[in-house]
């Protein structure tokens, strides 16, 4: 019985919002109605999402299975499952989709915002339940595509070059990396070339440039440096609902660990120093940018990047702190990039800027919006009893092992984000205001979803730094797995455990017997 | 069963203040709650946790001291987060000093801030100070005890930007946070230096397993990292410009934050590491000197200032070198001592400065003469040139500050906006930007700030 509810809720995690998201763009034309629906529909999503989390999330391998029947098109399979890797990202999706539509001005939503964001919810929920190489890379550069489709209105020329040049660099590698991945599929006889779980199991050598190729994906969609213009003119330019494309870059380190880390263990190996490296340039180079902005939404758009950087550094340790505070970094700081992008975008509505020369003294207006910017800026920096200072506590203790001056590093790096956030607090919310800000007669404070999608934001950090063992426990088998991998020995063809677990492939082994 | 008993109630000592402070902000949700309400339940909160500073005084009286583990907070692999406290006699003398301290200050302030529009804030960042304090003291590893060294600093910075309608407390607590921020790096690495090297961070095993390991490199980079987080935190040179800057917030918690329990929190850093810091002949020379340096400049700052809060700012800061000098010579005793009570003296003395003019009228009148009389007759004992050099380098503060700014500051603003300019440089090829990011002109987006247009409506 659990099995067929399982059966339901996988596909409805994804199909369901695209469906409705088609519904609210082209069936209904009035705005309040498409986004009552559209906010229905998340609910919807996000109540399934979390019990497929509470019911499956901790387990650790890829047990329950969806839809795993003949080939749907050419080599492409719907094979989906929910495993100890997404079963959090699923409801923080949601959840964050769901905020974004509460928290968007109704005036915003209009022109079928509410439908984007119902498309970006079904391709990234797509992209987190796909096994299968074809159908998350067809999620991976769709779930881009409506943020594109903006872009293309808004006056920022920049912004929408860099966002097409991302999306068309993106598709390329992966589409390149497809075709490698079905001749090397060819050429060794699998039925199904791009099942990842097959590959794995079957410990078929694919070429490295198909890991090279998924690895530069992953950190375009990161933003890591220097791939991080699309991201950083995004959390400034991007119209809106700025808060979805932060999930864009969990998506990236998401792929590492489904995809490159998996499938390519020597190669990880190889680049594991190069790519601490990156990611430790990354950090700082967001830091350092971040400390000297006057754009709030910059303040927090180069702050994401080096994030993103903390988190790179964090997964190419390869050691199980390191791996595991950057998956648990990965997502609180999608929360709380969210969180600050809310925020700066409903400061935006309420002062039609968010240029913190022309702010100040909004505290005696908003001292919910206030105390909420304070609590995430906390949050983000990794203040005690929140999820991040969990998660750079491990990365750092992963760091320390082979690279102490990386690990020193982000400590300097940890200082100044929170220079960064602090001195963007003090000139938009404290201080005696600008003219301008002084002049603003209807600035109002958070009311209804406004406050109560960030109270939760805010208790999800809070409760998740206080009891952090539920949170690791989701992720350990797979740390676990990805501690243990090994590249493939070609002399026998047998592949080491990679992330399907030991009874289920005695399971196999016994039913072939 | 007692000591179990004692120890249980001397670890809840920082429990106490914590939940009070989070019973506040829930009760902040609906609205504002009352005066009346805010203050039973700081003032109860603030005695039990007087009461379980005794259990530890009691602890320490009847069994010495006590390595009270709790377990682990978390645990990933190879790693596990430590709940542990060291019940010692630092530690208990601390905790009751702290919980006496705190409980005066609730006391006075309940009076000082009737009707002040922050009086609930205000609660409840010193509860979250109160809690922050008893955390750093009743640690039994370096990383609990930073957990209390952050939770002091928030609440520091915090209450520095109590009047925030005001410039100057924002750009004051703007400045503390920047330098605990960049002080904090050395606990970090002071904590994650020690993990590296003992394989622990409790402090028991750390000192236990210290013999085997002397005169490594290791222990000299632990020890110069934590004395400077020690030096962030108790405003000592090149790092104390923040102290007289912090003197913005109101007098309450100027008291206990600079005069008694936070500055002071680096020399108690100091006291807990004391078996590292003894690894190092150069970690010691380095605490005495940085220690000298302070006492001397902070001492002449002190005689030339105009204002009463700030003239006892850098009075604390002389005197908290003086303990500094004192852990470089291994007096340790004598530092404890000094610290509780020069941390006594100093929190009197901030809470008497709302009354200053009306005591140098007191004293002018039963004397003849006040302190700044005496202040002023020392530097007249000195020849004119010498004196006058003396008192402008003593004005600027020896010039610490300019220092810091051209040297370590502006040199990372300055590469922080050529960043800037590159990456704008590089979306230009991209097309025409009609904005600008850092150091720019007011961007074209700007709103209409005419009177005609007015100010731009809500969109909610």
């Amino acid at each position: 019985m659990s099995f067929d509810l399982f059966a339901l809720a996988i596909p409805l995690l994804w199909m369901f919002p695209l469906l409705a998201a088609f519904v609210v763009q082209f069936m209904i034309r009035e705005p309040t109605r498409q986004r009552d629906v559209a906010i229905g529909v998340a609910w919807v999503v996000f109540f399934t999402a979390l019990g497929v989390f509470l019911a499956n999330g901790w387990d650790s391998h890829f047990s329950r299975d969806d839809l795993e029947s003949g080939p749907l098109f050419m080599s492409l399979r719907l094979h989906m499952a929910v495993d100890g890797l997404n079963a959090m990202l699923l409801p923080m999706t949601a959840a964050i989709a769901l905020a974004s539509l509460l928290s968007t001005p109704r005036s915003d939503l209009r022109g079928n915002t509410a439908a984007r964001i119902l498309a970006v919810l079904g391709t990234l929920q797509g992209c987190f339940l796909a096994l299968d190489a074809a159908t998350l890379a067809l999620f991976w550069v769709g779930s881009m595509l409506p943020l594109w489709q903006d872009t293309r209105r808004s006056k920022s020329r920049p912004l929408h070059l860099v966002m097409t040049l991302a999306i068309a660099a993106t598709t390329v590698a992966l589409v390149a990396a497809l075709v490698l991945m079905a001749q090397a599929g060819a050429a060794s006889g699998m039925a199904s070339p791009f099942d990842l779980l097959a590959l794995a199991r079957a410990g078929a050598p694919l070429p490295p440039v198909v890991g090279w190729l998924f690895l530069f994906a992953a950190l375009l969609r990161m933003g890591i440096f220097p791939l991080h213009l699309w991201l950083t003119a995004a959390g400034w330019r991007a119209p809106g609902y700025s808060a979805m494309p932060a999930l864009f870059t969990s998506l990236g380190s998401f792929g590492l660990a489904r995809v490159v880390m998996p499938l390519f263990p020597r190669l990880c190996e190889q680049v594991s120093a190069p790519l601490v490296a990156i990611g430790a340039v990354t950090a700082l180079y967001g830091a350092l940018l971040a400390v000297g902005q006057y754009d709030l939404r910059r303040v927090i758009g180069y702050f994401w990047v080096s994030q993103m950087g903390l988190v790179l550094t964090g997964l190419a340790t390869l050691n199980a702190p390191g791996v595991s505070g950057a998956l648990l970094q990965a997502m609180s700081s999608v929360v709380e990039v969210c969180g600050l992008m809310l925020i700066a975008l409903e400061v935006e509505a309420r002062a039609g800027t968010t240029d913190m020369r022309l702010l100040g003294g909004l505290v005696r207006r908003a001292p919910r919006l206030t105390t909420g910017f304070l609590l995430l800026s906390a949050s983000a920096v990794g203040f005690p009893g929140t999820i991040s200072f969990v998660a750079e506590d491990l990365a750092i203790q992963g760091l320390l092992y082979q690279h102490q001056l990386a690990a020193a590093l982000m400590l300097v790096v940890t200082a100044l984000n929170g220079v960064a956030l602090f001195k963007a607090f003090k000139q938009t919310f404290l201080g005696p205001g600008s003219q301008h800000a002084n002049h603003l007669r209807s600035f109002a404070d958070l009311r209804g979803w406004e406050y109560r999608a960030s109270v939760a934001l805010m208790a999800t950090l809070l409760i998740g730094g206080l009891v952090p063992q539920p949170l690791l426990a989701v992720r350990a088998g797979v740390v676990d797995a990805l501690q243990h991998l090994e590249p493939p020995d070609h002399d026998d063809h047998h592949l080491a455990v990679v992330i399907a677990d030991e009874s289920e492939r005695e399971d196999d082994d016994d039913d072939n017997g | 069963m007692l000591p179990e008993l004692l120890s249980a109630g001397f670890a809840l000592a920082p429990v106490w203040p914590a939940l009070a402070a989070i019973v506040i902000a829930f009760l902040l949700l609906p609205g504002r709650p009352s005066e009346r309400v805010v203050a039973r339940v700081t003032t109860v909160a603030v005695w039990l946790s007087l009461v379980s500073a005794a259990c530890g005084v009691l602890l320490r009286l009847s069994h010495g001291p006590v390595d009270y583990r709790l377990g682990n907070w978390y645990d990933a692999a190879e790693y596990s987060f430590p709940l542990v406290m060291l019940f010692d006699g630092l530690s208990a003398a601390m905790s009751a000093f702290i919980a006496v301290i705190v409980l005066t200050t609730v006391k006075f302030s309940v009076t000082y801030l009737h009707r002040e529009p922050g009086f609930v804030r205000f609660f409840v960042l010193t509860l979250f100070f109160a809690a922050g304090m008893q955390l750093l003291v009743l640690a039994g590893s370096a990383e609990l005890l930073f957990i209390g060294w952050e939770f002091v600093g928030i609440s520091s910075v915090l209450l520095v930007a109590f009047f925030h309608e005001r410039a100057m407390p924002v750009q004051a607590a703007l400045r503390v946070l920047v330098t605990y921020r960049v002080c904090d790096i050395g606990l970090l690495l002071g904590a994650v230096g020690l993990h590296h090297w003992l394989g622990t961070t409790v402090w028991a095993d750390v000192f236990a397993r210290l013999p085997q390991h002397g005169g490594e490199a290791a222990g000299l980079a632990v020890g110069l990292a934590l004395v400077f987080a020690a030096m962030g935190k108790s405003a000592q040179f090149p790092v104390g410009g923040w102290l007289p800057r912090a003197m913005e917030g109101p007098t309450a918690s100027s008291a206990v934050f600079y005069g008694s329990l936070s500055v002071h929190a680096g020399v108690y850093l100091l006291l807990r590491a004391a078996p590292i810091l003894e690894q190092s002949l150069i970690t010691r020379v380095v605490l005495v000197v940085v220690g000298l340096v302070t006492a001397v400049i902070a001492a002449l700052s002190s005689q030339v200032s105009a204002d009463a809060k700030s003239a006892v700012a850098h009075a604390t800061a002389s005197q908290v070198g003086v303990m500094f000098i004192e852990c470089g010579l291994g007096f340790y005793t004598l530092a404890l001592v000094h610290l509780v009570a020069h941390a006594t003296l100093r929190y009197y003395q901030f809470l008497r400065t709302l009354s200053a003019l009306q005591d140098a009228l007191w004293q002018q009148a039963a004397l003849g003469r006040t302190d700044s009389d005496e202040a002023a007759a020392r530097w007249e004992g000195m020849s004119l040139r010498p004196r006058r050099a003396l008192y402008r380098l003593a004005l600027e503060r020896f010039a610490v500050e300019p220092a810091l700014d051209r040297w370590l500051t502006r040199p990372i603003m300055n590469l922080s906006r050529l960043l800037d300019r590159l990456e704008n440089g590089l979306l230009a090829l991209h097309g025409r930007s009609p904005e600008a990011g850092t150091g720019a002109p007011l961007p074209l987006m700007a709103p209409d700030l005419s009177a005609e247009a007015g100010a731009p409506e809500a969109r909610v």
